[in-house]
């Protein structure tokens, strides 16, 4: 068996699982609703397409890290309770196959339930407003499936390890509140939190940038600036209100540009491609040493 | 094929005709009209605003008509589009807000007739802020509402029927069944 035969394989069991057809129709549900609801957006049948798909990309912003975490919490921690990474791994296989077969497939996983979502948006949005901003949608739709890709290399990387399912469960629900709920909460944000270190602890002077770059490690808030990249302008979601001057209208373009570099929209795209690749490698490796007797 | 695939695949099908049949018949707008809204200033003020004030007995029978439906309905009519009257303009959104910032009010101020005792009565309800109403005295008061009343606006536009609306239900409705047929039928041509 190759890494293809592993994700083919995976594939096709996660495809027997009623829940995850469940958290699909869930899903598309929330979506065709969601687009049912929206309209009051200001402008053309155009812009009330694209008002829609910012409004679900906040939406998948909080959801979207619980379908990934709980598509692949369980990928390998599973297995090895389970004993089939003993059958897995006395084919043919290498560690490498079975990981990379195992990312494969709960991308794969992933990505379908994120499809599900924007062709039922898709078809009431055109049924409601006529309109199809290709880029846009697309371009949301990329920046959503990387988004999707980080919490799936996060939960692979912790399934691989931990020993046991309720250690792999135990990562997943921390992931979720450390990366997500943390940043959507203000009274308990990791902003306040840096404040109150810097401010009170140190007794130095308020820095809103450092609190806000100190937010930014979030892939939550990375996802948020990312889809700015292919939004309009006057939609762009302005995350980082403090580092924003009194002078500039949140609309402009100019919000973005008078951030720090670390603070733009563009540096999400380091964010996210640290979250898809570091978890990766720090999983593999432990993967790679484990004792899986 | 057995009776599993059979199923699955029908549902799968069904699932695609619901999601593209509707988008190819979006939701048609429609021309709505709206008494709510109360022209409170006198006459040449509501000129200088931007407002059109057109006397009931001018109307067409179906600007007339229109009118005193709106009225009978609470407030809020709409007809298809090609149903409307020649002289009320039916403005979209972004036509409106374009009117809003060139000064000119969407709609128009219908003047109604002396003794109005054969249409409905008219739904202006605010009379001017307390403060004003505060300086007048009674007879002033009474000659103000009169004339509020008598010049009712009514704005009309192009706009999407309600999200209750029964041509809007149907594609929600069409949408949810398409979700649900995907999923079901998914699963059962992925669990045989």
């Amino acid at each position: 068996m190759s890494t293809v035969t592993v994700a083919r394989k995976d594939f096709r069991a996660a495809r027997r699982s009623k829940l995850l057809w469940a958290a699909a129709i869930v899903l598309g549900l929330i979506a065709a609703f969601v687009a049912y609801v929206s309209g009051n957006a200001p402008g053309g049948d155009a812009e009330q397409v694209r008002a829609l798909f910012r409004v679900l990309t906040m939406l998948l912003g909080i959801l979207l890290p619980i379908v990934a975490l709980v598509a692949s919490y369980l990928a390998i921690a599973g297995e090895r309770e389970g004993g089939g990474i003993k059958f897995l791994l006395s084919l043919p296989n290498t560690r490498r196959n079975v990981f990379v077969g195992k990312l494969l497939s709960r991308n794969g996983i992933v990505a379908g339930g994120i499809a599900f979502m924007y062709v039922a948006a898709i078809s009431v949005a055109l049924t409601r407003h006529g309109a199809f901003p290709a880029g846009v949608v697309f371009g949301t739709l990329l920046v959503t499936l990387v988004y999707g890709s980080t919490f799936v290399s996060i939960a692979l990387a912790m399934s691989s390890a931990a020993a046991s399912r309720s250690r792999a469960i135990a990562g997943a629900f921390g992931t979720y509140f450390l990366l997500v709920i943390l940043y959507v909460f203000p009274v308990v944000s990791v902003g306040d939190i840096a404040r109150w270190l810097h401010t009170t602890l140190l007794g130095a002077d308020p820095n809103p940038d450092l609190y806000n770059a100190v937010q930014y490690t979030s892939p939550y808030l990375a996802y948020r600036k990312a889809v700015n990249l292919v939004l309009p302008a006057d939609m762009r979601q302005i995350v980082f209100y403090s580092s924003l001057p009194d002078d500039i209208s949140y609309g402009s373009a100019k919000a973005n540009e008078v951030l720090p570099m670390y603070l733009q929209d563009e540096f999400s795209l380091v964010v996210l491609a640290f979250w898809l690749v570091v978890p990766l490698l720090v999983g593999y490796a432990l993967f790679e040493r484990a004792d899986l007797e | 094929m057995n009776r599993r695939n059979t199923i699955g695949t029908a549902l799968i099908v069904l699932a695609a005709v619901l999601f593209v049949v509707p988008a190819f018949f979006p939701v048609q707008p429609m021309l709505a009209h709206y008494t709510g809204d109360t022209a409170q200033a006198p006459p040449a003020e509501l000129e200088q605003q931007g407002y059109e004030i057109v006397a009931y007995e001018n109307l067409s029978e179906r600007g007339q008509e229109l009118y005193v439906t709106t009225l009978e309905t609470g407030g809020e009519h709409r007809v298809p589009v090609g149903q409307g009257a020649d002289e009320f303009g039916y403005p979209t959104d972004e036509e409106t807000r374009a009117m809003y910032e060139n000064g000119t009010q969407p709609g128009v101020v219908i003047e109604r007739p002396e003794d109005a005792s054969s249409l409905p009565p008219s739904d202006e309800r605010f009379y001017g802020s307390p403060e004003a109403e505060e300086e007048l005295n009674e007879t002033q008061l009474e000659q103000r509402r009169q004339v509020v009343e008598r010049y009712d606006a009514m704005m009309t536009r192009t706009e999407e029927p309600p999200l209750g609306s029964t041509p809007q239900l149907i594609r929600l409705a069409a949408a949810l069944l398409a979700v649900l047929s995907l999923g079901i039928g998914g699963y059962l041509l992925s669990s045989k």
